[in-house]
């Protein structure tokens, strides 16, 4: 159940991380354009930019002043010498710069320095210097580099170059009121959650793909039972040995056949406790040598029933042991690690990755308790060895350390594969999940065992780590859901 | 499963908070104006387009003839003096009285300084009239005024025009008062006034290097008192000159000295001193401009005059030398 509702919360996330990386790439995405507005203080007709506010964001500026309906309005550029020149000393607003990236700063403006010059000629050409109740029209002067008048709203372009220019935007008229400048600059708008969102979503989202898929995998199995994993675990404070003896047991196939043995001798001690998480166990590990002997089914099932029938839902329980070993047996198989054999050299890669390692490791011993096919069965102990040494003793190499893990990922898949005879399902969901690993690197790497080299550039991904243990996810469900 | 939930948890925390950072990283920029730097407050495009705007007003004038339309661009004594010109050129019934104000430049002397008034100054290509190159000035009053065609005058023949700086520097001003050369441009101009009027027995003369201007007096003089003693009326003449009022403009070479402009208005005077002679006005210009005066023993004439002179600094060894005048009769009077 959790992991079902994990798998929801995680595709959910996945979607919402896509959509939303997507989203700010389009609807949500930053205008390409920074708009910032100055609003003047009222004193004055005119409206000056400071040396450098033109190409704040960018090059290129559009300029846009508005006055109020039908009123006359200049915008010039020129010099900052020329412009202030010319105001003189008429009041003025000063746009400083951004105050936020819509709003301009303004403020009032101080004269420049050459006033005592400019004020001598406005006193004889324009009387009310003072207090201008006509704003004055720069249109037409020789200094401006560029200007244009209009009425109501007038627009230029502007594409900064070097020197000190500056915007003059000036009422005209009789009653004229300085006008409110609109700067406009493309911007290269950035879109930083894009990738992050569609990456971050699009892992997520596989993720919970395969954890659904696990889950679904096992609630077929458990279609109808009502306890949920975790239920049974909890539950098993008492057959707490059983269980771990039904462990080895898996362990003990792993590592000889003769294993079987205390598997199918189990059924009666899962009777004694009578409760369904212990009851569990016995189909499972029929299931498992099952496909060896399979007349151990039938015996098995008789067994199973007459615990079962007590409880509402027989067929749960068939599921439900394979549950508690693939998942809950981990935890149970650090203890027992030291006591078998083969899962001393595999607490080595433990370090890499340690929840992937204790999973890995069910795989891994149960790959080998087949030894169906002796010559696949060798190879992955054979290359587990040196993973093992390698991981901790090849420590100058670091990139290959996690290659090594994603071989040694493949490794137990295919020997899983090649050991035990898999349905087609398993088979395809193992490629499947083989494939997503290498990605990329898969047509290059004929064979997981070269791994060194070709495989190096890889891990380094976080993709394909994350690939590889999403592999071993889906793999463990398939692996339970047999 | 506990592990597993951790670990998702880690990774989209992770992608999260990277999306988050990165998308608040932008700040606001501020402006980063260029330091002002020296140079002209005039570009040279902006030049070619005052003189473009200048030129298209005179050539409008001289083929429409309404002098008035002059005003915007034109300005002290180009002014007055072209306005002079167009008055005896319709007295003349021809062109010839108008100086070619073509503005096609050679050189362009651009202001380097912030205040106002601002001059500038150019030169012409040679008119295809094959007179000399015109030099001109150009002013801005205020801030707020155009620039306007101030003066100008036709350089002499083979005149060396002294060195300026940079176009794009821009050369700055001289004070009409300007104590760093030999003598400031006012005084300059005033002691050539003399130089002119007395020649050689002005007390200035000798600051001043021989010229075509003072030669030509020389010449026509003689011209004039030769012709009138021909007849034995005991000719005379004599020329007058004076500073006018409009401001002296100066600005600076590279040397350290200055050019310097400046208007002046003279007055010939030629005089038949034998009784019962009578003369009239010598040149076609003056015949024109004299229309139905009665002829009497005297003629004088009036013109409108500038000039332009090289001023050198103060150690210099050199003196002040002409460099171009214009010289336009703008009325007769039979005295």
């Amino acid at each position: 159940m959790v992991q079902r509702f994990l798998a929801i919360l995680l595709i959910l996330a996945g979607l919402g991380g896509i959509g939303f990386g997507v989203a700010t790439a389009t609807v949500l995405r930053e205008s390409d354009t920074v708009v910032a507005t100055a609003t003047p203080s009222g004193d004055g007709t005119m409206v000056v930019t400071e040396p450098g506010v033109l190409g704040l964001v960018d090059d290129q500026v559009t300029v846009r002043a508005t006055v109020p309906e039908g009123q006359k309005v200049t915008l010039a550029l020129g010099s900052d010498v020329d412009v202030l020149g010319w105001v003189g000393d008429d009041p003025f607003d000063s746009v400083t710069g951004l105050s936020s990236w819509e709003t301009l700063s303004v403020a009032p403006g101080t004269a420049a320095a050459p006033e005592e010059e400019a004020a001598e000629g406005e006193e004889t050409d324009e009387a009310p210097a003072e207090k201008p109740s006509t704003g004055p029209d720069p249109a037409g002067s020789d200094m401006w580099i560029s200007e244009v008048s209009g009425e109501t709203t007038v627009s230029m372009r502007w594409t900064e170059q070097p020197g000190r220019v500056v915007l003059l935007a000036a009422g005209v008229g009789k009653n004229a009121e300085a006008p409110t400048l609109e700067l406009t600059w493309p911007r290269q708008a950035s879109t930083p959650y894009l990738w992050p969102g569609v990456l971050g979503g699009a892992l997520l989202l596989i993720l919970g793909v395969f954890m659904a898929i696990g889950a679904r995998r096992s609630a077929k199995r458990s279609a109808g039972k009502g306890r949920s994993p975790s239920a049974v675990r909890t539950r098993q404070p008492d057959p707490d040995l059983p269980r771990r003896d039904a462990a080895f047991g898996i362990d003990g196939e792993g590592s000889s056949p003769a294993g079987h043995e205390p598997a199918v001798g189990f059924p009666p001690a899962l009777g004694d406790p009578a409760e369904g998480g212990t009851a569990v166990y016995p189909p499972v590990r029929p299931e498992l040598p099952g496909r060896d002997r399979p007349e151990l089914r039938p015996v098995q099932s008789p067994v199973q029933s007459p615990v079962q029938s007590p409880m509402p839902r027989p067929e749960p329980d068939l599921t439900e042991p394979e549950h508690t070993r693939s998942w809950g047996a981990p935890a149970p198989f650090g203890g027992a690690a030291p006591i078998t054999p083969p899962p001393v050299p595999e607490q080595a890669p433990e370090p890499v990755a340690a929840p992937v390692a204790s999973v890995r490791g069910i795989r891994r011993r149960r790959g080998q308790a087949p030894g169906a096919a002796p010559a696949a069965g060798a190879q992955p102990p054979a290359q587990r060895t040196p993973f093992g040494g390698t991981a901790p003793e090849q420590g100058p190499a670091p990139s290959e350390t996690p290659s090594a893990a994603q071989a040694d990922q493949a490794d137990p898949a295919a020997s899983a594969a090649s050991g035990r005879p898999m349905t087609r399902r398993e088979l395809r969901m193992r490629e499947q999940a083989q494939r997503r690993a290498a990605t990329g690197a898969m047509p290059a790497v004929p064979a997981a065992e070269p791994e060194p080299e070709p495989e190096a550039e890889q891990p380094q991904t976080p993709s394909s780590r994350a690939a590889a243990w999403r592999q071993t996810w889906g793999v463990t469900g398939n692996d339970g859901g047999n | 499963m506990r592990r597993t939930t951790t670990r998702a948890t880690a990774v989209v925390a992770t992608v999260l908070a990277t999306g988050l950072l990165t998308g608040c990283a932008e700040e606001l920029p501020t402006p980063k104006p260029e330091a002002p730097v020296a140079a002209a407050v005039v570009t040279q495009s902006q030049e070619r387009e005052i003189l473009d705007k200048v030129a298209g007003v005179v050539g409008e004038v001289t083929k429409a003839k309404d002098a008035e339309k002059l005003e915007p661009r034109l300005s002290g004594p180009a002014l007055d003096i072209r306005e002079t010109q167009l008055k005896v050129a319709d007295a003349r019934g021809d062109t010839e009285p108008l100086t070619d104000l073509t503005m096609e430049m050679q050189q362009v002397i651009l202001p380097s300084d912030q205040e106002w008034p601002r001059s500038s100054f150019a030169i012409t290509v040679q008119p295809k009239d094959l007179t000399t190159p015109v030099l001109m000035s150009f002013d801005q009053a205020t801030a707020r005024d155009q620039y306007k065609l101030w003066g100008w005058v036709r350089l002499l023949p083979g005149v060396t025009m002294p060195q300026f700086a940079e176009a794009e520097l821009g050369s700055p001003a001289v004070p009409p008062d300007d104590e760093s050369l030999k003598v400031t441009p006012t005084d300059a101009i005033k002691q050539y006034a003399s130089a002119l009027t007395v020649d050689k027995d002005s007390k200035y003369a000798d600051s001043f290097a021989d010229d075509d201007l003072r030669q030509f007096f020389r010449d026509y003089g003689k011209l004039q008192v030769d012709a009138i003693n021909k007849e034995e009326c005991r000719g005379a003449f004599k020329v007058e000159y004076e500073p006018t009022k409009d401001p002296v403009k100066a600005v600076r070479t590279a040397d350290g000295g200055a050019l310097v402009m400046a208007a002046m208005i003279s007055q010939e005077t030629i005089t038949a001193r034998e009784e019962g002679c009578e003369i009239g006005p010598p040149t076609k210009t003056t015949q024109a401009l004299w229309g139905d005066t009665d002829v009497t023993n005297v003629v004088e004439v009036n013109y409108k005059d500038m000039v332009a002179m090289y001023v050198p600094p103060k150690d210099s060894d050199d003196e002040i030398s002409l460099v171009g005048y214009e010289h336009v009769p703008s009325s007769v009077s039979n005295g």
